[in-house]
Protein backbone atom coordinates (compact mmCIF):
# COMPACT_ATOMS: atom_id res chain seq x y z
CA UNK A 1 0.00 0.00 0.00
CA UNK A 2 1.52 3.22 -1.39
CA UNK A 3 1.70 6.37 0.87
CA UNK A 4 -0.12 9.73 -0.22
CA UNK A 5 -1.20 12.96 0.75
CA UNK A 6 -0.01 13.24 4.45
CA UNK A 7 0.06 9.13 5.02
CA UNK A 8 3.76 8.10 4.79
CA UNK A 9 2.76 4.73 5.59
CA UNK A 10 0.01 1.85 5.63
CA UNK A 11 0.52 -1.10 7.51
CA UNK A 12 -2.56 -4.21 8.07
CA UNK A 13 -3.36 -4.49 11.81
CA UNK A 14 -5.13 -7.33 11.40
CA UNK A 15 -7.10 -8.82 8.71
CA UNK A 16 -9.54 -6.65 9.31
CA UNK A 17 -7.76 -3.13 10.26
CA UNK A 18 -5.38 -0.80 8.61
CA UNK A 19 -3.32 1.78 10.67
CA UNK A 20 -2.31 4.54 8.62
CA UNK A 21 0.78 6.69 9.92
CA UNK A 22 1.16 10.51 9.50
CA UNK A 23 4.08 13.32 7.82
CA UNK A 24 4.71 16.31 9.46
CA UNK A 25 7.85 18.15 10.13
CA UNK A 26 7.20 17.62 14.15
CA UNK A 27 5.00 15.48 16.16
CA UNK A 28 2.40 18.58 16.74
CA UNK A 29 2.37 18.73 12.80
CA UNK A 30 2.04 14.69 12.54
CA UNK A 31 -0.53 14.78 15.29
CA UNK A 32 -2.44 17.49 13.20
CA UNK A 33 -3.04 15.49 10.23
CA UNK A 34 -4.00 12.71 12.24
CA UNK A 35 -7.11 14.71 13.61
CA UNK A 36 -7.88 16.02 10.26
CA UNK A 37 -7.64 12.23 8.95
CA UNK A 38 -9.51 11.10 12.28
CA UNK A 39 -12.66 13.83 11.20
CA UNK A 40 -12.61 13.31 7.79
CA UNK A 41 -13.47 9.37 8.55
CA UNK A 42 -15.99 10.75 11.07
CA UNK A 43 -17.67 13.10 9.10
CA UNK A 44 -18.16 10.28 6.00
CA UNK A 45 -18.67 7.25 8.60
CA UNK A 46 -19.15 4.14 5.71
CA UNK A 47 -20.97 1.34 7.20
CA UNK A 48 -18.50 -0.97 7.34
CA UNK A 49 -16.33 1.33 10.14
CA UNK A 50 -16.28 -0.31 13.42
CA UNK A 51 -13.25 1.47 14.98
CA UNK A 52 -11.29 4.14 14.68
CA UNK A 53 -8.13 4.69 17.15
CA UNK A 54 -6.36 8.31 17.18
CA UNK A 55 -2.50 8.19 18.22
CA UNK A 56 0.24 10.37 18.16
CA UNK A 57 1.34 9.83 14.43
CA UNK A 58 -1.11 7.18 13.57
CA UNK A 59 -4.83 6.16 12.99
CA UNK A 60 -5.86 2.69 13.34
CA UNK A 61 -8.87 1.91 11.28
CA UNK A 62 -11.16 -1.21 12.09
CA UNK A 63 -13.59 -2.39 9.54
CA UNK A 64 -16.54 -5.24 9.39
CA UNK A 65 -15.22 -7.95 7.20
CA UNK A 66 -18.08 -9.47 5.39
CA UNK A 67 -18.62 -5.96 3.85
CA UNK A 68 -15.61 -5.00 2.62
CA UNK A 69 -11.69 -6.18 2.71
CA UNK A 70 -8.54 -3.92 3.15
CA UNK A 71 -7.91 -2.87 -0.67
CA UNK A 72 -11.58 -1.42 -0.40
CA UNK A 73 -10.76 0.35 2.84
CA UNK A 74 -7.36 1.83 1.28
CA UNK A 75 -9.26 2.82 -1.49
CA UNK A 76 -12.09 4.98 0.48
CA UNK A 77 -9.47 6.28 2.80
CA UNK A 78 -7.28 7.49 -0.55
CA UNK A 79 -10.22 9.43 -2.16
CA UNK A 80 -11.27 10.94 1.12
CA UNK A 81 -11.31 14.54 0.99
CA UNK A 82 -9.55 15.87 3.98
CA UNK A 83 -9.89 18.95 4.79
CA UNK A 84 -6.59 21.30 5.31
CA UNK A 85 -5.46 20.65 8.66
CA UNK A 86 -3.97 24.16 9.26
CA UNK A 87 -7.61 25.76 9.03
CA UNK A 88 -8.94 23.34 11.47
CA UNK A 89 -10.13 26.65 14.11
CA UNK A 90 -13.05 24.36 15.96
CA UNK A 91 -10.98 22.06 18.84
CA UNK A 92 -12.86 21.92 22.43
CA UNK A 93 -11.28 24.33 24.55
CA UNK A 94 -10.61 22.60 28.60
CA UNK A 95 -9.65 25.02 31.10
CA UNK A 96 -8.24 23.01 34.09
CA UNK A 97 -7.74 23.96 37.64
CA UNK A 98 -5.02 22.64 38.91
CA UNK A 99 -3.83 22.70 43.06
CA UNK A 100 0.08 22.39 42.58
CA UNK A 101 1.83 20.79 45.20
CA UNK A 102 -1.21 19.08 46.83
CA UNK A 103 0.52 16.65 49.76
CA UNK A 104 -0.99 13.55 47.98
CA UNK A 105 0.31 14.52 44.48
CA UNK A 106 3.78 16.52 45.18
CA UNK A 107 7.16 15.24 42.90
CA UNK A 108 8.22 18.98 42.75
CA UNK A 109 10.88 18.53 44.53
CA UNK A 110 12.05 15.75 42.62
CA UNK A 111 11.39 17.59 39.30
CA UNK A 112 13.24 20.79 40.35
CA UNK A 113 16.80 18.34 40.91
CA UNK A 114 15.82 17.19 37.23
CA UNK A 115 15.08 20.41 35.91
CA UNK A 116 17.19 22.94 38.23
CA UNK A 117 14.14 24.52 38.61
CA UNK A 118 12.45 26.10 41.74
CA UNK A 119 9.13 24.67 42.16
CA UNK A 120 7.52 28.28 41.38
CA UNK A 121 9.11 28.26 37.88
CA UNK A 122 7.63 24.40 37.29
CA UNK A 123 4.53 25.57 38.37
CA UNK A 124 4.54 28.59 36.07
CA UNK A 125 5.68 26.64 33.09
CA UNK A 126 3.42 23.93 33.23
CA UNK A 127 0.78 26.39 32.73
CA UNK A 128 2.22 28.57 30.46
CA UNK A 129 1.62 26.25 27.32
CA UNK A 130 -1.73 25.52 25.54
CA UNK A 131 -1.35 21.32 25.24
CA UNK A 132 -2.51 19.30 22.93
CA UNK A 133 -4.57 15.58 23.24
CA UNK A 134 -2.44 13.64 21.15
CA UNK A 135 -3.93 10.39 22.32
CA UNK A 136 -6.76 9.03 24.83
CA UNK A 137 -5.63 5.71 25.95
CA UNK A 138 -3.60 3.72 28.68
CA UNK A 139 -7.10 3.40 31.06
CA UNK A 140 -10.29 5.33 30.44
CA UNK A 141 -9.75 8.90 29.76
CA UNK A 142 -6.35 9.25 30.30
CA UNK A 143 -5.84 11.84 27.71
CA UNK A 144 -1.45 12.10 26.55
CA UNK A 145 -0.94 16.23 26.29
CA UNK A 146 1.88 17.49 24.14
CA UNK A 147 4.18 18.82 24.02
CA UNK A 148 5.42 19.95 27.13
CA UNK A 149 7.81 23.00 27.33
CA UNK A 150 11.59 20.78 26.95
CA UNK A 151 13.11 22.72 30.18
CA UNK A 152 10.40 20.48 32.21
CA UNK A 153 11.01 17.23 30.52
CA UNK A 154 12.04 14.18 32.81
CA UNK A 155 12.07 11.04 32.83
CA UNK A 156 9.87 8.53 34.21
CA UNK A 157 10.15 7.10 38.22
CA UNK A 158 12.41 4.66 38.86
CA UNK A 159 9.80 2.76 40.67
CA UNK A 160 6.49 3.61 39.64
CA UNK A 161 3.64 4.25 41.97
CA UNK A 162 1.56 1.27 42.52
CA UNK A 163 -1.60 4.23 42.82
CA UNK A 164 -1.70 7.40 41.85
CA UNK A 165 -4.65 9.53 43.33
CA UNK A 166 -7.54 10.23 41.16
CA UNK A 167 -7.31 13.74 39.55
CA UNK A 168 -3.36 13.74 39.79
CA UNK A 169 -1.66 16.18 37.27
CA UNK A 170 1.69 14.64 35.99
CA UNK A 171 4.46 14.98 33.65
CA UNK A 172 6.76 12.13 31.75
CA UNK A 173 9.16 13.25 29.03
CA UNK A 174 7.80 16.55 26.76
CA UNK A 175 3.68 15.23 27.94
CA UNK A 176 1.30 15.89 30.57
CA UNK A 177 -1.63 14.31 31.73
CA UNK A 178 -4.55 14.23 34.49
CA UNK A 179 -4.89 10.63 36.00
CA UNK A 180 -8.65 9.71 35.28
CA UNK A 181 -9.00 7.42 38.31
CA UNK A 182 -6.68 5.59 40.45
CA UNK A 183 -4.04 4.03 38.33
CA UNK A 184 -0.56 2.60 38.74
CA UNK A 185 1.79 5.06 37.20
CA UNK A 186 5.64 6.34 36.78
CA UNK A 187 4.87 9.67 35.98
CA UNK A 188 6.49 12.72 38.11
CA UNK A 189 3.54 14.30 39.84
CA UNK A 190 2.50 18.19 40.18
CA UNK A 191 -0.53 18.52 41.63
CA UNK A 192 -4.21 17.52 41.53
CA UNK A 193 -7.21 18.40 39.49
CA UNK A 194 -10.86 18.38 40.87
CA UNK A 195 -12.32 17.92 37.27
CA UNK A 196 -13.93 14.89 36.80
CA UNK A 197 -12.48 13.08 33.18
CA UNK A 198 -14.29 9.84 33.66
CA UNK A 199 -18.01 9.08 34.04
CA UNK A 200 -18.45 5.36 33.83
CA UNK A 201 -22.20 5.56 33.06
CA UNK A 202 -22.35 9.11 31.10
CA UNK A 203 -23.50 8.76 27.49
CA UNK A 204 -20.04 10.84 26.71
CA UNK A 205 -17.95 8.94 29.40
CA UNK A 206 -15.06 10.66 28.71
CA UNK A 207 -14.18 14.35 29.01
CA UNK A 208 -11.62 14.52 26.55
CA UNK A 209 -11.04 13.57 23.06
CA UNK A 210 -7.78 13.38 20.60
CA UNK A 211 -7.62 16.58 18.92
CA UNK A 212 -8.69 18.77 21.90
CA UNK A 213 -6.83 21.68 23.36
CA UNK A 214 -6.24 21.87 27.34
CA UNK A 215 -4.98 24.73 29.74
CA UNK A 216 -4.16 24.47 33.05
CA UNK A 217 -4.55 27.18 35.97
CA UNK A 218 -3.61 26.93 39.39
CA UNK A 219 -6.32 27.17 42.16
CA UNK A 220 -5.51 27.24 46.24
CA UNK A 221 -6.13 24.38 48.10
CA UNK A 222 -9.57 25.70 49.66
CA UNK A 223 -11.00 26.56 45.72
CA UNK A 224 -9.87 22.68 45.21
CA UNK A 225 -12.13 21.31 47.85
CA UNK A 226 -14.83 23.63 46.98
CA UNK A 227 -14.79 22.41 43.19
CA UNK A 228 -14.02 18.95 44.15
CA UNK A 229 -17.40 18.80 46.49
CA UNK A 230 -19.12 20.26 43.26
CA UNK A 231 -17.74 17.87 40.81
CA UNK A 232 -18.39 14.55 43.47
CA UNK A 233 -22.29 15.75 43.76
CA UNK A 234 -22.30 16.00 39.63
CA UNK A 235 -20.72 12.45 39.28
CA UNK B 1 -36.05 -16.36 36.21
CA UNK B 2 -32.77 -16.75 37.83
CA UNK B 3 -30.26 -19.30 38.11
CA UNK B 4 -27.82 -19.94 41.05
CA UNK B 5 -23.83 -20.57 40.94
CA UNK B 6 -23.90 -23.82 43.19
CA UNK B 7 -19.45 -24.25 42.73
CA UNK B 8 -16.88 -22.16 41.21
CA UNK B 9 -13.80 -23.53 41.32
CA UNK B 10 -11.37 -21.25 39.51
CA UNK B 11 -13.22 -18.05 37.98
CA UNK B 12 -16.44 -17.34 35.68
CA UNK B 13 -17.67 -14.19 35.32
CA UNK B 14 -20.28 -12.36 32.35
CA UNK B 15 -18.90 -11.88 28.77
CA UNK B 16 -20.45 -10.33 25.95
CA UNK B 17 -19.56 -9.14 22.21
CA UNK B 18 -17.75 -6.67 24.20
CA UNK B 19 -17.58 -3.13 23.57
CA UNK B 20 -17.83 -1.35 20.53
CA UNK B 21 -16.32 1.93 18.98
CA UNK B 22 -15.12 2.81 22.45
CA UNK B 23 -11.75 2.43 22.22
CA UNK B 24 -10.57 5.61 21.15
CA UNK B 25 -11.96 6.73 24.66
CA UNK B 26 -9.17 4.15 26.15
CA UNK B 27 -11.80 1.54 27.07
CA UNK B 28 -10.95 -1.82 26.07
CA UNK B 29 -12.57 -4.15 23.76
CA UNK B 30 -13.19 -6.88 26.28
CA UNK B 31 -15.61 -9.53 25.56
CA UNK B 32 -15.17 -13.24 25.03
CA UNK B 33 -11.42 -14.80 24.74
CA UNK B 34 -12.52 -17.46 22.04
CA UNK B 35 -15.19 -15.73 20.29
CA UNK B 36 -15.80 -18.87 18.26
CA UNK B 37 -16.91 -20.68 21.20
CA UNK B 38 -18.74 -17.48 22.72
CA UNK B 39 -20.40 -17.33 19.06
CA UNK B 40 -21.78 -21.17 19.12
CA UNK B 41 -23.00 -21.15 22.46
CA UNK B 42 -25.14 -18.40 21.73
CA UNK B 43 -26.22 -19.62 18.33
CA UNK B 44 -27.35 -22.89 20.01
CA UNK B 45 -29.46 -21.44 22.52
CA UNK B 46 -30.91 -19.73 19.05
CA UNK B 47 -29.34 -15.95 19.65
CA UNK B 48 -26.60 -14.40 18.09
CA UNK B 49 -24.77 -12.70 20.75
CA UNK B 50 -26.30 -12.51 24.28
CA UNK B 51 -24.37 -12.48 27.80
CA UNK B 52 -22.62 -15.55 28.82
CA UNK B 53 -20.50 -16.76 31.21
CA UNK B 54 -16.67 -17.44 30.53
CA UNK B 55 -15.61 -19.51 33.05
CA UNK B 56 -12.37 -21.68 33.50
CA UNK B 57 -12.32 -24.70 36.14
CA UNK B 58 -15.10 -26.65 37.39
CA UNK B 59 -18.88 -24.92 37.33
CA UNK B 60 -22.23 -25.84 39.35
CA UNK B 61 -25.39 -24.15 38.19
CA UNK B 62 -29.09 -24.67 39.46
CA UNK B 63 -31.88 -23.69 38.17
CA UNK B 64 -35.20 -22.33 39.51
CA UNK B 65 -37.19 -22.66 36.02
CA UNK B 66 -37.02 -24.81 32.95
CA UNK B 67 -34.21 -23.49 30.62
CA UNK B 68 -31.74 -24.43 27.52
CA UNK B 69 -28.74 -23.92 27.57
CA UNK B 70 -25.14 -25.04 26.01
CA UNK B 71 -21.87 -25.07 27.02
CA UNK B 72 -18.91 -24.82 24.54
CA UNK B 73 -14.99 -25.02 25.09
CA UNK B 74 -12.49 -27.49 24.86
CA UNK B 75 -12.82 -31.20 26.57
CA UNK B 76 -15.14 -31.25 29.42
CA UNK B 77 -17.60 -33.55 31.62
CA UNK B 78 -20.85 -32.46 31.61
CA UNK B 79 -23.58 -33.95 33.73
CA UNK B 80 -27.34 -32.55 34.15
CA UNK B 81 -28.59 -34.44 37.75
CA UNK B 82 -25.73 -36.89 37.19
CA UNK B 83 -26.96 -38.02 33.66
CA UNK B 84 -23.51 -37.20 31.18
CA UNK B 85 -24.38 -34.17 28.78
CA UNK B 86 -22.72 -33.11 25.78
CA UNK B 87 -20.97 -29.99 25.02
CA UNK B 88 -21.79 -28.11 21.70
CA UNK B 89 -25.10 -28.63 21.89
CA UNK B 90 -28.31 -28.08 23.11
CA UNK B 91 -29.17 -29.02 26.56
CA UNK B 92 -33.10 -28.86 27.93
CA UNK B 93 -32.83 -28.05 31.75
CA UNK B 94 -35.96 -28.44 33.92
CA UNK B 95 -36.79 -26.28 37.00
CA UNK B 96 -34.40 -27.41 39.95
CA UNK B 97 -31.99 -29.72 38.20
CA UNK B 98 -28.00 -28.97 38.60
CA UNK B 99 -25.57 -28.70 35.78
CA UNK B 100 -22.09 -29.49 36.67
CA UNK B 101 -19.21 -29.07 33.97
CA UNK B 102 -15.54 -30.19 35.10
CA UNK B 103 -12.88 -29.31 32.15
CA UNK B 104 -10.54 -31.69 31.28
CA UNK B 105 -7.83 -29.12 31.11
CA UNK B 106 -7.03 -26.73 34.46
CA UNK B 107 -6.99 -22.88 32.22
CA UNK B 108 -9.18 -23.72 29.58
CA UNK B 109 -12.09 -21.24 28.66
CA UNK B 110 -15.52 -22.78 28.28
CA UNK B 111 -18.92 -20.56 28.02
CA UNK B 112 -22.09 -21.21 29.32
CA UNK B 113 -24.95 -19.99 27.49
CA UNK B 114 -28.64 -19.67 28.15
CA UNK B 115 -31.30 -19.13 26.31
CA UNK B 116 -32.38 -15.62 26.50
CA UNK B 117 -29.16 -14.66 27.97
CA UNK B 118 -27.57 -13.52 31.38
CA UNK B 119 -28.56 -10.33 32.90
CA UNK B 120 -25.88 -7.78 34.06
CA UNK B 121 -25.22 -4.17 34.38
CA UNK B 122 -23.99 -2.75 31.11
CA UNK B 123 -21.47 0.18 31.10
CA UNK B 124 -20.04 1.64 27.68
CA UNK B 125 -22.37 -0.46 25.71
CA UNK B 126 -21.65 -3.76 27.07
CA UNK B 127 -21.72 -6.30 30.07
CA UNK B 128 -18.90 -7.52 29.62
CA UNK B 129 -16.80 -7.90 33.12
CA UNK B 130 -13.24 -5.98 33.01
CA UNK B 131 -11.00 -6.51 36.23
CA UNK B 132 -8.60 -3.90 35.04
CA UNK B 133 -10.98 -1.15 35.00
CA UNK B 134 -13.08 -2.51 37.62
CA UNK B 135 -16.02 -2.36 35.42
CA UNK B 136 -18.70 -5.10 34.49
CA UNK B 137 -20.13 -8.03 36.90
CA UNK B 138 -22.92 -8.40 39.13
CA UNK B 139 -21.94 -5.48 41.01
CA UNK B 140 -20.19 -3.40 38.10
CA UNK B 141 -17.06 -3.62 39.97
CA UNK B 142 -14.70 -5.92 37.90
CA UNK B 143 -14.98 -8.73 40.45
CA UNK B 144 -16.03 -12.58 39.02
CA UNK B 145 -18.88 -14.29 40.40
CA UNK B 146 -18.78 -15.97 43.58
CA UNK B 147 -20.15 -19.45 44.63
CA UNK B 148 -24.10 -18.77 45.51
CA UNK B 149 -24.86 -15.91 43.01
CA UNK B 150 -28.00 -15.66 41.65
CA UNK B 151 -27.93 -13.92 38.15
CA UNK B 152 -31.87 -13.37 36.66
CA UNK B 153 -31.96 -14.89 32.94
CA UNK B 154 -33.50 -12.13 30.17
CA UNK B 155 -37.05 -13.71 29.16
CA UNK B 156 -37.02 -15.47 25.41
CA UNK B 157 -38.65 -14.42 23.00
CA UNK B 158 -41.08 -16.59 20.70
CA UNK B 159 -39.10 -16.37 17.82
CA UNK B 160 -35.87 -17.96 19.55
CA UNK B 161 -36.10 -21.03 17.53
CA UNK B 162 -33.29 -24.03 18.78
CA UNK B 163 -31.12 -24.67 15.87
CA UNK B 164 -30.20 -28.85 15.18
CA UNK B 165 -27.54 -30.83 15.73
CA UNK B 166 -23.91 -28.98 15.07
CA UNK B 167 -21.64 -31.21 12.65
CA UNK B 168 -19.09 -32.26 13.87
CA UNK B 169 -16.92 -29.80 11.81
CA UNK B 170 -18.01 -27.01 13.20
CA UNK B 171 -16.50 -28.17 16.59
CA UNK B 172 -13.01 -27.38 17.50
CA UNK B 173 -10.48 -30.17 17.45
CA UNK B 174 -8.26 -28.24 20.41
CA UNK B 175 -4.74 -29.11 20.82
CA UNK B 176 -2.19 -28.82 23.06
CA UNK B 177 0.30 -28.06 20.46
CA UNK B 178 -1.15 -25.21 17.97
CA UNK B 179 0.01 -24.06 14.65
CA UNK B 180 -1.74 -20.09 14.25
CA UNK B 181 -1.25 -17.81 11.37
CA UNK B 182 0.60 -14.91 11.93
CA UNK B 183 -0.94 -11.48 9.56
CA UNK B 184 1.91 -9.57 9.04
CA UNK B 185 1.52 -6.32 9.62
CA UNK B 186 2.37 -3.01 11.56
CA UNK B 187 6.12 -3.06 12.05
CA UNK B 188 6.94 -6.36 10.56
CA UNK B 189 9.19 -4.98 7.99
CA UNK B 190 11.51 -3.85 10.69
CA UNK B 191 12.12 -7.81 10.99
CA UNK B 192 15.37 -8.60 8.56
CA UNK B 193 13.81 -11.74 6.69
CA UNK B 194 16.48 -13.66 8.84
CA UNK B 195 14.38 -13.00 11.88
CA UNK B 196 10.66 -13.23 9.72
CA UNK B 197 11.45 -17.13 9.05
CA UNK B 198 13.16 -17.60 12.62
CA UNK B 199 10.02 -16.96 14.28
CA UNK B 200 7.88 -18.87 11.68
CA UNK B 201 10.05 -21.86 12.02
CA UNK B 202 10.52 -22.00 16.02
CA UNK B 203 8.43 -23.11 18.16
CA UNK B 204 7.08 -20.81 21.28
CA UNK B 205 5.62 -22.07 24.57
CA UNK B 206 2.81 -20.32 26.36
CA UNK B 207 4.51 -18.92 29.71
CA UNK B 208 2.34 -18.33 33.42
CA UNK B 209 2.13 -15.08 32.21
CA UNK B 210 -1.29 -15.42 30.78
CA UNK B 211 -4.60 -13.00 31.14
CA UNK B 212 -7.29 -11.70 29.65
CA UNK B 213 -4.69 -8.71 28.89
CA UNK B 214 -2.44 -10.68 26.96
CA UNK B 215 -0.54 -13.88 26.85
CA UNK B 216 3.76 -14.07 27.23
CA UNK B 217 5.24 -16.24 24.72
CA UNK B 218 8.90 -17.81 25.55
CA UNK B 219 11.02 -18.90 22.58
CA UNK B 220 13.85 -17.81 20.54
CA UNK B 221 13.78 -14.17 21.00
CA UNK B 222 13.06 -11.51 18.39
CA UNK B 223 15.81 -9.23 17.87
CA UNK B 224 14.79 -5.69 16.74
CA UNK B 225 16.24 -2.35 15.83
CA UNK B 226 15.97 -0.08 18.52
CA UNK B 227 13.83 2.73 16.97
CA UNK B 228 11.49 5.07 17.83
CA UNK B 229 7.81 4.74 17.99
CA UNK B 230 4.85 6.84 19.35
CA UNK B 231 2.48 4.61 21.57
CA UNK B 232 -0.52 3.27 18.97
CA UNK B 233 -3.67 1.08 18.51
CA UNK B 234 -3.24 -2.20 19.32
CA UNK B 235 -5.70 -4.75 17.52
CA UNK B 236 -7.02 -7.85 18.56
CA UNK B 237 -4.41 -10.77 18.74
CA UNK B 238 -1.59 -8.37 18.10
CA UNK B 239 2.17 -9.73 18.63
CA UNK B 240 4.16 -7.01 20.35
CA UNK B 241 7.83 -7.42 20.90
CA UNK B 242 9.23 -5.69 24.01
CA UNK B 243 13.33 -5.46 24.36
CA UNK B 244 13.98 -8.98 25.78
CA UNK B 245 12.30 -10.05 21.99
CA UNK B 246 9.81 -12.45 23.91
CA UNK B 247 6.47 -11.97 22.50
CA UNK B 248 3.42 -11.23 23.66
CA UNK B 249 -0.16 -11.48 21.72
CA UNK B 250 -2.35 -9.51 23.01
CA UNK B 251 -5.92 -10.80 24.14
CA UNK B 252 -9.56 -9.23 24.71
CA UNK B 253 -8.73 -7.01 27.46
CA UNK B 254 -5.32 -5.42 26.24
CA UNK B 255 -4.78 -1.64 26.56
CA UNK B 256 -5.33 -0.03 23.69
CA UNK B 257 -2.57 2.42 23.16
CA UNK B 258 1.22 0.79 23.53
CA UNK B 259 4.90 1.31 22.07
CA UNK B 260 6.19 -1.59 21.48
CA UNK B 261 6.76 -2.58 17.89
CA UNK B 262 4.55 -5.24 16.94
CA UNK B 263 4.92 -7.94 13.86
CA UNK B 264 1.58 -9.08 13.36
CA UNK B 265 -1.32 -10.08 14.38
CA UNK B 266 -2.92 -13.48 15.08
CA UNK B 267 -5.31 -14.52 12.17
CA UNK B 268 -8.69 -14.36 13.83
CA UNK B 269 -9.83 -17.74 12.36
CA UNK B 270 -7.36 -19.05 14.18
CA UNK B 271 -7.39 -17.11 17.32
CA UNK B 272 -10.13 -19.39 19.57
CA UNK B 273 -7.16 -22.58 19.13
CA UNK B 274 -4.35 -20.04 20.23
CA UNK B 275 -6.96 -18.38 23.05
CA UNK B 276 -7.24 -22.20 24.64
CA UNK B 277 -4.03 -22.53 25.71
CA UNK B 278 -2.47 -23.01 28.87
CA UNK B 279 0.85 -22.15 30.31
CA UNK B 280 3.01 -24.63 28.61
CA UNK B 281 1.41 -25.43 25.41
CA UNK B 282 3.31 -25.32 22.47
CA UNK B 283 2.52 -22.85 19.41
CA UNK B 284 4.01 -22.88 16.07
CA UNK B 285 3.18 -19.92 13.61
CA UNK B 286 2.92 -19.90 10.00
CA UNK B 287 2.35 -16.41 7.47
CA UNK B 288 -1.07 -16.09 6.48
CA UNK B 289 -1.52 -12.73 4.66
CA UNK B 290 -4.69 -10.42 5.33
CA UNK B 291 -6.57 -11.37 1.86
CA UNK B 292 -5.90 -14.88 3.03
CA UNK B 293 -6.86 -14.65 6.71
CA UNK B 294 -10.17 -12.89 5.88
CA UNK B 295 -11.26 -15.25 3.11
CA UNK B 296 -10.51 -18.15 5.80
CA UNK B 297 -12.54 -16.00 8.03
CA UNK B 298 -15.91 -15.80 5.46
CA UNK B 299 -15.48 -19.77 5.22
CA UNK B 300 -15.72 -19.93 8.58
CA UNK B 301 -19.01 -17.52 8.62
CA UNK B 302 -20.42 -19.13 5.37
CA UNK B 303 -20.31 -23.02 7.34
CA UNK B 304 -21.70 -21.56 10.16
CA UNK B 305 -24.94 -20.39 8.15
CA UNK B 306 -24.85 -22.97 6.02
CA UNK B 307 -25.98 -24.66 9.26
CA UNK B 308 -28.05 -22.23 10.56
CA UNK B 309 -29.85 -22.05 7.52
CA UNK B 310 -30.38 -25.74 6.81
CA UNK B 311 -32.03 -26.23 10.33
CA UNK B 312 -33.96 -23.15 11.34
CA UNK B 313 -37.55 -22.59 9.20
CA UNK B 314 -37.66 -19.10 7.41
CA UNK B 315 -35.01 -15.69 7.34
CA UNK B 316 -33.87 -16.96 10.89
CA UNK B 317 -30.25 -16.01 10.00
CA UNK B 318 -28.28 -14.34 12.71
CA UNK B 319 -25.02 -12.23 12.24
CA UNK B 320 -22.24 -13.88 13.45
CA UNK B 321 -19.97 -10.60 14.12
CA UNK B 322 -17.42 -12.48 16.75
CA UNK B 323 -16.87 -16.00 15.36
Amino acid sequence: MQPFGTIRAVQPAGEDGLIFYTSGANLAAQNLAVTALHQALKAHRPHWLTELVPSYDSLMLVFNMSEVDYHGVYQFVKQLPVTDTNSQTASTVHRLPVWYGAPEANDLELVSNVTGLTAAEIIEVHQHSIYTVFAVGFAPGFAYLGELDAELATPRLANPRKAVPKGAVAIADRQTAVYPDVSPGGWHLLGLCPVNLYKPGAKEPTLMQAGDKVEFYAISEDEYHALAQTAGESA
Amino acid sequence: MAVRFTRIDLTAYPVDAGRQGQLHQGFCQSGPLDPYAFSLANLLCGQPSATTIEFIGGLGVEFTAPAVVSITGPAAEITLDNQLQQSWQSIKVNAGQQLVVAPARIGSKHYLAIQGGFEFPRVVGSASMVKREQLGGLHNDGKPLTASDEVSIASVTTEQKLPGMLPGLLIPDYQSSVRVGLVPGYQHDWLTSLQWQRLLSSEYTITPQVDRMGYRLNGPAIELPSRALYSEAIALGAMQIPPDGQPIVMMADRQTLGGYPKAGTIARCDLNHFAQGIPGDKITFYQLDANDARARWLLQQAAIQRWLSSQVCGPGVFSTRFS
